[in-house]
Formats: C-alpha cells, sequence, structure tokens
C-alpha cells in the first residue's frame, strides 16, 4: 500500500507558486487561443531549427571523426569494374597496353586512384602526346589518348651504341613506336641531314624543322601519292642555309624543294617534269631544283645529256633561264 | 536569472477597470516602458472575479492592446493582488547564534527565517507573500546581521495569505492568454513602492489604495512593509449611496460623486444647489450641496476609519513621520487628504507618481501597475546583485567610460 504523501501546513510550504498554472480551454478567449497558436508554431519552427542544427553538427562531427578513407571515398567504396579506352582514329595503342602501362588492379576503389601519377606514367611514352584521365562512376576509369604520329624514320645508334630504327613525329619528337603496322613504316622515307642530340634522359632532343617536313609529306601523300611512294630519304641539311629540302628517291637522287614556297606548285611541276622525263626514255634525270620558282633546273646523268629546256617548263621567266 | 530585455506586463484586474503595462527589463537593471492597455473592468466585484468568462474577455482584450502597442511579445505577467479573502499574520522566530565566537552565520540567518515563515496556514490558504521586518540581534534592529556579533537573533514576518481559488481565478485567467504569471504582488505594496520614497518609508508612512471595490493600504515603518491589508470598501460604496440617498441611477450617481463629491462639507448655504447634468435638459435636476458632500464625506471617512479601527495597536501617529499617501481613482476625490488627515491624525497627502513618466501614466489609477513593474524590478536586483553589478560593468560601457574619462 502506498504510503500517504504528508500534507503541507506550514506557510512556507504553501505558496501560491505551488498552485498549477495550465491552459484551461474553457478560460481561453479568441486572442489566447490566437496566441496559443502562434506560440505553438513559433515552438514547432525552433525545435525543427533546433534538430536539424543538430542533425547537421552531428554529420559533421561523425564524417570530420570517422576514419579519412570515407572523406576519400564518399561514393561509398566505389571500386574499379572497367578502363575504357578512347584512342584518335590514327591510333595504335590498344587496350591492353594501356592497362599495361597503368597497372591498376580491377577493384581497387575509384577515389584512391591517384590521376595524377597515372598521366604522368602514360605521358613518358613519347608516342603519348596528350591523356585525360576521368572518374565516370559507379566503376569506370576513362582514358582519352592522343598519340604522336609517324612522319619519317631516322636510324640512330643508342646508348649501348646499337642502331635502331626510330620514328620522327610532326612535331619533331623521336621516338620508338609502337604497335604499328610494318608496312606502314615502311612507306616512310628516311631522315638525314640532321645530327640528333641526345636530351640526357635516354632520348633524343626534338627535331627542328619538322613542321615544313610534314607539310610537304603530308602534300605529297594526298596530291602525289604515286611520286610519295618513290621517296626514300629527306634531308634536312640544307634547310637552315637555304630553307630547301632535298629528297631522294629509287629513281631520282636529288630533288630540291623550297619551304618558302608552296609545296603544292612544287610537287605538280615535280609531277609535270616526271611525266616528261619518261617520254624520254635515255633520259636519266639526276637533280630537280624545284626552289627556283617557275624555271627548275634538272640534270641528267650522261655525257650527251642535256639540260632540259627551260622554256619547256615555263619559258616566260627570262631571268632565271639567263642564270641557267 | 533573468534574462536580458525580457519583457514583463503588469496586470492589475481591478474593480473598475483592467490595466496592463508592458516594461522591458534591460539587463535585469533598468526597465522601460514600452506600452499600456486598459479595459473597463467585467465580471469582477470588490476585486474578486466573479464572472471568469467576462474578466477573462477584459482582461486578454487590455493584453493584446498592450502587446500591440509596445510591439513586443509579453514573456511573463506580474499580476497585482486584492481582494478581501486576503489576509496576513504576524509571526516570528528567533536562534541562539551557534557559533563559539557568537558570530552570526547564514545558517543562523537561514534557521531563523525558517522559523518565523513556519507557522502553519488555515486549510485552503496559499501564501501570497512573506514580508520580513528587520532582523533584531539581542534586541537591536539591523538591517543585515551576518557576520555581526550577538547571542539571540530574532526576525518577524508578516505573512500575506489568500484564499487559493481566488488565487487560481486569477493565474487561470492568466493562463488563457497563453501566459504564465511569473509573480503575484499585493496591491498595496506596488502602489506604495510607487508614491513614497524609501525616506518616506524609513520615517513610516501609511499608504492607502482607494479603488472602486476594495481599499489597500500598507503601513510602513523603519522602511520595511509592517502591515498590509484590504477592505472591501471603496469608491463604488460612495456612488451606491448617493444613488440611494439621492434616489439617482448607479450611473447619475458616479457622475455627481465625480463632480460634486468632496471628502469634507464645505457648503455653508442648504439652499445651494448643484444640477445632476448641469445642461438644463428634461430630466435634468438639481440637489442641495450639502446633501451631496454630506453623503461622501460621511462615507469617506467612514472608510478611512475602518482602515484605523483594521491597523489596531499597530497604527502609531508618532511613528508615522511621513504620514499617511493616498493614491488610487477614489483619492482624486475633493478634500480627501484633509479628512484622511482628520481621521489619522498625522499629515496626509495625495500620492504623486515620478515626473519623468508620460503624462497618460501620471494618473493615481494607474500607481499599481507602475508599482508593479518597479517592486519586480527592485525584487530582481535584490535577488541577483551579481547579475546588476556584472551588466553595470559591461566591456562595451567600461570602453564608452573610458573615451569619456579621455
Amino acid at each position: 500500500m502506498a504510503k500517504a504523501k504528508p500534507e503541507k501546513n506550514t506557510a512556507e510550504e504553501r505558496s501560491w507558486r505551488d498552485l498549477e498554472q495550465k491552459v484551461n480551454p474553457r478560460t481561453m478567449s479568441a486572442q489566447g487561443r490566437k496566441r496559443f497558436a502562434l506560440a505553438a508554431l513559433n515552438a514547432a519552427l525552433i525545435a525543427a531549427m533546433v534538430v536539424g542544427a543538430g542533425w547537421g553538427g552531428y554529420e559533421i562531427l561523425a564524417t570530420l571523426t570517422s576514419d579519412t578513407a570515407s572523406l576519400r571515398d564518399p561514393a561509398g567504396a566505389a571500386p574499379l569494374r572497367e578502363i575504357v579506352v578512347v584512342n584518335d582514329a590514327d591510333g595504335v595503342l590498344d587496350q591492353e597496353w594501356v592497362e599495361r602501362t597503368l597497372n591498376l588492379r580491377k577493384g581497387t576503389p575509384l577515389m584512391e586512384i591517384d590521376l595524377f601519377q597515372l598521366r604522368t606514367r602514360l605521358l613518358s611514352t613519347p608516342q603519348v602526346k596528350a591523356v585525360d584521365l576521368r572518374r565516370d562512376f559507379p566503376g569506370t576509369l576513362t582514358v582519352t589518348l592522343r598519340e604522336r604520329l609517324p612522319v619519317l624514320r631516322v636510324n640512330a645508334q643508342d646508348n649501348a651504341g646499337v642502331t635502331r630504327t626510330l620514328l620522327v613525329a610532326r612535331d619533331g619528337v623521336v621516338y620508338a613506336g609502337q604497335g604499328y603496322d610494318s608496312a606502314r613504316l615502311n612507306a616512310l622515307p628516311f631522315l638525314d641531314g640532321v645530327r640528333l642530340a641526345r636530351n640526357g634522359r635516354g632520348g633524343f632532343r626534338p627535331v627542328e624543322g619538322m613542321e615544313d617536313v610534314a607539310h610537304l609529306l603530308q602534300a605529297a601523300q594526298n596530291d602525289a601519292p604515286l611520286l610519295f611512294a618513290d621517296w626514300r630519304v629527306v634531308s634536312l641539311a640544307r634547310l637552315g642555309l637555304y630553307d630547301e629540302i632535298v629528297v631522294k628517291t629509287r629513281k631520282i637522287p636529288e630533288i630540291v624543294i623550297s619551304r618558302k614556297i608552296d609545296f603544292t606548285q612544287q610537287l605538280a611541276r615535280l609531277d609535270y617534269i616526271n611525266d616528261y622525263a619518261r617520254t624520254q626514255p635515255e633520259a636519266v634525270v639526276q637533280r630537280i631544283d624545284l626552289s627556283l620558282g617557275g624555271d627548275v633546273p634538272v640534270a641528267f646523268d650522261s655525257a650527251e645529256s642535256r639540260l632540259l629546256s627551260p622554256s619547256s617548263v615555263k619559258p616566260s621567266n627570262t631571268r632565271i633561264r639567263r642564270d641557267l | 536569472m533573468i534574462s536580458r530585455n525580457r519583457i514583463i506586463a503588469a496586470v492589475e484586474i481591478g474593480t473598475h477597470k483592467v490595466a496592463a503595462l508592458v516594461g522591458e527589463f534591460a539587463g535585469g537593471r533598468r526597465l522601460n516602458i514600452i506600452g499600456l492597455g486598459a479595459c473597463s473592468a467585467q465580471g469582477v466585484v470588490k476585486g474578486s472575479i466573479v464572472d471568469m468568462k467576462a474578466a477573462s474577455l477584459c482582461t486578454h482584450a487590455a493584453l493584446e492592446a498592450a502587446e500591440r502597442k509596445s510591439g513586443a511579445r509579453i514573456d511573463g505577467i506580474y499580476l497585482a493582488q486584492s481582494g478581501a479573502h486576503l489576509d496576513g499574520f504576524y509571526h516570528e522566530g528567533s536562534v541562539n547564534v551557534s557559533s563559539a565566537d557568537n558570530l552570526v552565520g547564514r545558517d543562523d540567518i537561514a534557521t531563523v527565517c525558517e522559523l518565523a515563515r513556519g507557522k502553519e496556514l488555515p486549510t485552503e490558504r496559499s501564501v501570497v507573500q512573506f514580508l520580513r521586518r528587520p532582523f533584531r540581534l539581542d534586541g537591536q534592529a539591523v538591517p543585515n546581521p551576518e557576520s555581526l556579533s550577538g547571542r539571540k537573533l530574532e526576525v518577524g514576518y508578516w505573512t500575506v495569505h489568500g484564499d487559493k481559488r481566488r488565487l487560481s481565478d486569477g493565474i487561470n485567467l492568466i493562463n488563457g492568454f497563453n501566459l504564465k504569471v511569473d509573480e503575484i504582488i499585493l496591491a498595496s505594496l506596488a502602489s506604495g513602492t510607487m508614491v513614497t520614497t524609501a525616506e518616506e518609508r524609513r520615517n513610516g508612512v501609511l499608504v492607502l489604495d482607494i479603488g472602486r471595490g476594495t481599499t489597500d493600504y500598507v503601513l510602513y515603518r523603519d522602511g520595511y512593509p509592517w502591515i498590509t491589508g484590504v477592505v472591501p470598501v471603496g469608491g463604488d460604496h460612495l456612488t451606491n449611496d448617493l444613488a440611494l440617498g439621492l434616489r439617482l441611477t448607479s450611473g447619475q450617481a458616479e457622475a455627481m460623486k465625480l463632480r460634486h463629491g468632496s471628502a469634507v462639507i464645505t457648503a455653508k448655504d442648504r439652499n445651494e444647489k448643484v444640477w445632476l447634468n448641469g445642461d438644463f435638459a428634461i430630466g435634468d435636476r438639481h440637489f442641495p450641496r450639502q446633501a451631496v458632500e454630506q453623503i461622501t464625506a460621511v462615507r469617506i471617512t467612514e472608510l478611512l476609519e475602518v482602515v484605523r479601527k483594521k491597523l489596531g495597536p499597530a497604527f502609531v501617529p508618532e511613528m508615522l513621520g511621513a504620514g499617511v499617501v493616498l493614491t488610487g481613482g477614489t483619492s482624486k476625490l475633493m478634500a480627501v487628504d484633509e479628512t484622511a488627515g482628520a481621521v489619522f491624525g498625522v499629515a496626509a497627502r495625495r500620492g504623486e507618481l515620478p515626473t519623468n513618466l508620460a503624462d497618460e501614466l501620471r494618473d493615481p489609477q494607474y500607481s499599481t501597475v507602475l508599482g508593479l513593474l518597479f517592486y519586480g524590478l527592485n525584487q530582481i536586483n535584490e535577488r541577483h546583485p551579481s547579475v546588476a553589478q556584472r551588466r553595470s560593468a559591461g566591456l562595451m560601457e567600461r570602453f564608452t567610460r573610458m573615451f569619456a574619462n579621455a
């Protein structure tokens, strides 16, 4: 049986403050009800704000105090499932080469992959000109490559003294190509007339003037593919001093092309002279100089050989004829 | 601890009107009065609520008006308490100082206060306020006995208590506006704080707050409220007697009282007449001035004598250096101070409110609500002196002083 609570009797124990203060709907007026509703709304808003602030604070605290790996991997340990390689149409480096070079294990959390390091690793191969690496959640690493395209071949000795055939790109970079079709490489002329300088990292410094050579070869491939097929050596020996590119073909030992004159015009003249020479079976062409513009001196090899009349090429240019 | 800028409304639910005065307690040490709402009282007779619905409507209307005028949301209520249900008694306690060196300690003070407040209350009564009288150490009055040397410590309390139901009615009425009552303060104490100075209270003064339904009084001695009480007689009795004696309606009698009522008989000529309305329209009548003054003077004298009788032996004219101070709506009756002086045998005057108040508030009928706020402020400072001290020396204030001195 519950013990009866002793009744308060003394004055000190019986203050008006002990009287219950409660909101009685019967004593509420319209103003009181309005005030009550506003107070309830206010309290609800404050409670919502306090709860929201508390929850936000808790989340921040929990994030800061938990394993920092979760910060690196907010997607919840999304593992690497696939590497997608996007390459140029002319590119030859394939998925296998990329995966081998990156050396990434499948299942590695995507956020833990160091993209900068991987990019450096890919760019250490000179054949790769530019790389873009992108995480595509939930589990894909997309590698977009831009490769250097070979313009010429060059024979060079490595540090061990072994002669190797390297490739020269349009920007002059000399590199050991990989993945190319051998027929494609065999069709490239050799570079000559330059002295390759080592760059101290086991490679060579870029060859200067290759931009013009690339333009010439591009024009030859597009406008005169039959002529280009005979080109064997492209020499840059006279490029620095005379702005001349010397091409050696299977039949003609020396064709001089100026980089100051439109390559298409020079190739057209070369084609014309070539056609003409074919009609002269006894004539063996030794040298064609296209660097003089409309007048094209052509040298033949025998004693009875004669100069091809300049007028037959372009008779109107008298000044060049006198020089000849 | 009181928070900074707490908004308090002082509410007086009187027989004539309900007044709500909103004050802002800035930092617990400064009071700004920021709004007043008043409404004619309904459902209140002789200071007691007799119709809760009607009383709620007018009280809540006054509170809403005050809140709207102040532009602030009220945090709490100081409620004036009056009514015939209030009563009081004196009880004292004494202890022998416990320490060997006879120095009074805090424990001694707490014990003697507890003893003095420990008297049993009648059933269905609750304490409204404990009013402490000065401590006496070996028979000598001291304001603060702590650390003083003595053998016997005594203190007495005037305990004011009221009927639980009547007190609950007032509290429930405020709760109906979705507010809590923070303090219940005797109406007489509130008025007394407002119309007397500390020096007058030290010299001894009797404050009479004569309202329409009740007369609240407080007798101060040595700076302490000595005795309080309520007489359920007020201005309404004058009005009723005029209505009966002159055969008038209540409204007419009220108008007659306000216009021609007097606490002394001034008319020498029995044929001197006063007009009821003064507009000489149909229904306007005249009455002998002497008759009007006689009724009001006799009634007000009776009322004052009742108060004197209730004070009993506590009323010693020699100990009322500051005399009698009258306030409340009925104190505006002509020559009431003269009559009070005659009845009590001491100097009497009408209470005046501070001149720095707005003109609207400088009416004796607002002395209670004003007093509630000031009394509340004093209580806070007494209870939390550290708050006031700390706030008074705030960082900004120190900076301001520094620059001012420079």
